[in-house]
């Protein structure tokens, strides 16, 4: 996106009060701008400085003479397993298996609701709604309504299983078993995210790309690889981006869904960073996890901007 | 989870507003397929029918659970012999949900208010004028958007902790630490959306205030906000919407007098862990409660987005 530009007000040079543009009320900014200093940038920094210092339940007060402790915030919380919640090297695993594989699941069910609702038929605006439904519902609701499906024997899941004759005693929110039904109901309530990016590209086709297909004989498989396919690859992979960062910054679900603390098999980085901060109180060690967060955070960031680059030099 | 609700907003308005022009300019086609129409009819109602289903069987056990008697809930029966609403009633009493609707709705809407005055101001120049940092500033709230969650609240606990250490001011439990902790996260959310939409603005109608002898400042307040009403409204709902949705938050920085409505859910459950007699439904029932206004709004905000943005652009 390209910021504005009053017109002609580079030849005109800096306009001040009185001339022909009149003045531009550029401190307008200025409040979001201390606020965003103030409030976001400000902390992040701090929490990225205490990251490298002894800042825990003693010092929390007065963090600024907290001991210099180098790297060892890090070493200890990526290898030490002592914690309630694991060591932080399992959280990135389980974090990166968490957002790949419900990316995975999830993109697919969305590109397909899309297709499903792009011409005109009777109950469509219907449909696009309902399609909505899980995304709009809050996670914290998501999350307990999934806790109750996935109870041991009575829930929806087991009585189901019951039925097909699979032993009712499954255990779904313990141990290892807690990761699938979590991927559950992240995919149920994420899909839709997909769907709207997916069907704002659709939209966009016109319909004389899709008649030239037909005139050139081809059905279905012509249209979705010539004419679709090209037209929302950029939004597809800007989706499974912002969805992939949606997924590692997931904290409700897994905060919800289980018991306190949640089993280790859904110890994803959002919580490691929580329980060392809020339950263990140390808060150098959980900032520790905080920067790795972010540096797990960066990377689909990465490969999007990389993809995209790949992208303009290929239509060059 | 901010960038998650801007897609909503973006996509909505882009895609209706597309439909209803072809929808204007194209005659339906009679007898024959659609040239949109990307699967074959079969294919397209099996897979309608299948994601219908596969969003409904939550939603519905979520519905029925709130509606069941709680000796049926226990014994996992789906459809109970009789239905009550009383379930309803209880969570009022025994989740207090009354008090954590107007935290969250205090917290949340003080909050939201802020972070749309502020960022429509921020939007104007950013929108219209060329001018040094404006490209770090804006980029930069983009990217700020990519610090999860955790990392905004940690450091922001501990200077609060600081304060109340070293200044004796309590911020965690009030009021205005939670508002600011919200406004610092949704602020980028608002302004992304409020430049996009001053954007939609026409050019010309400033010129034209311009030429009148309006000032930058009176060009702003009396061109710029009257017609960014609609964008405000939606920057401020979907702020509002990140507060009432928010557990990460208002979990820490909370306490028993201030707690949201999603915190008091979160707390309920766990609670199911040690007690004797489960309330399972009533839990079902302040779920149905805590959802339903947000489901509302956002079936509400469609129709406005198509309204108001699409409406707003073609002026």
């Amino acid at each position: 996106m390209q910021i504005g530009q009053v017109p002609h007000a580079r030849r005109l040079g800096r306009t001040g009060k009185g001339g022909i543009y009149g003045d531009r009320p550029i401190w307008l900014v200025a409040p979001a701008a201390v606020l965003i200093v103030v409030i976001i940038v400000l902390p992040v920094l701090l929490g990225v400085y205490i990251a490298f210092f002894n800042v825990n339940v003693y010092t929390l007060g007065k963090w600024f003479q907290a001991p210099f402790v180098g790297v060892k915030n890090f070493t200890y919380t990526l290898l030490n397993t002592n914690s309630a919640v694991g060591s932080a090297a399992h959280g990135v695993l389980v974090s990166i298996k968490f957002a790949v594989l419900s990316t995975l699941v999830a993109t697919p069910i969305g590109i397909l609701g899309a297709l499903t609702v792009n011409h005109r038929f009777a109950g469509r605006s219907f449909f696009r709604s309902w399609y909505l439904v899980p995304y709009v519902i809050p996670l914290v609701v998501t999350a307990t309504v999934g806790r109750m499906m996935f109870l041991n024997g009575t829930g929806i899941v087991d009585r189901a299983l019951s039925l097909m004759g699979v032993s009712a005693k499954t255990y779904w929110l313990l141990g290892p078993k807690a990761f699938w039904a979590m991927l559950a109901m992240e995919i149920w309530q994420v899909w839709p995210f997909t769907y709207l990016l997916i069907l704002a590209g659709l939209a966009a086709v016109r319909d004389e790309l899709y008649e030239a297909a037909e005139i050139d004989g081809g059905r279905y498989l012509v249209k979705l690889r010539y004419v679709v396919l090209p037209e929302v690859r950029g939004l597809l992979i800007l989706s499974m981006v912002l969805s992939t960062i949606f997924h590692l910054g997931n904290f409700t679900l897994p905060f919800v869904m289980f018991s306190n603390p949640p089993p280790l098999s859904v110890a994803v980085l959002p919580i490691d960073v929580y329980y060392r901060a809020f339950t263990a109180v140390q808060f150098g060690q959980a900032a520790a996890a905080g920067v790795l967060m972010i540096v797990v955070f960066l990377i689909p960031a990465y490969i999007y901007i990389r993809a995209s680059r790949l992208r303009e030099a290929l239509s060059s | 989870m901010s960038s998650r609700l801007i897609e909503v907003g973006q996509a909505d308005v882009g895609e209706t507003a597309l439909l209803e022009n072809r929808a204007a300019a194209r005659p339906r086609r009679k007898g024959r397929q659609a040239a949109n129409q990307l699967l074959p009819t079969w294919m397209n109602r099996g897979a309608r029918l299948g994601l219908s289903v596969f969003i409904a069987i939550p939603v519905c056990y979520l519905l029925i659970l709130s509606l069941s008697p709680e000796d049926a809930v226990d014994a996992g029966r789906l459809f109970p012999s009789h239905l009550i609403l009383s379930n309803y009633a209880k969570a009022w009493t025994e989740v207090q949900l009354g008090r954590g609707f107007i935290d969250s709705a205090v917290m949340g809407g003080s909050a939201a208010l802020i972070a749309v005055l502020v960022s429509t101001a921020a939007a104007y120049p950013l929108a219209r004028y060329r001018f040094r940092g404006a490209a770090p500033l804006f980029y930069g709230t983009l990217g700020l958007q990519l610090v999860p969650g955790p990392m905004i609240l940690l450091p922001l606990f501990v200077i609060y902790s600081m304060l109340r250490a070293v200044l004796d001011v309590t911020v965690v439990g009030s009021y205005w630490g939670l508002i600011l902790t919200y406004i610092a996260f949704s602020l980028p959310l608002s302004m992304w959306l409020m430049v996009g939409y001053v954007r939609t603005i026409p050019r010309e109608l400033d010129d034209a205030a311009r030429v009148d002898g309006a000032s930058g400042a009176s060009i702003f307040w009396r061109v710029i906000v009257p017609l960014a009403v609609p964008g405000m409204v939606v920057a401020f709902v979907l702020s509002l919407l990140l507060g009432w949705n928010d557990v990460l938050f208002s979990s820490v920085l909370t306490t028993q007098t201030t707690r949201t409505a999603a915190v008091d859910i979160q707390l309920f459950t766990l609670t199911q862990n040690e007690e004797v007699v489960p309330l399972y439904a009533p839990l079902m029932a302040a779920g149905v409660m805590v959802a339903i206004p947000v489901v509302a709004v956002y079936m509400f905000l469609q129709r406005y987005l198509v309204g108001g943005l699409a409406g707003g652009a073609v002026k």
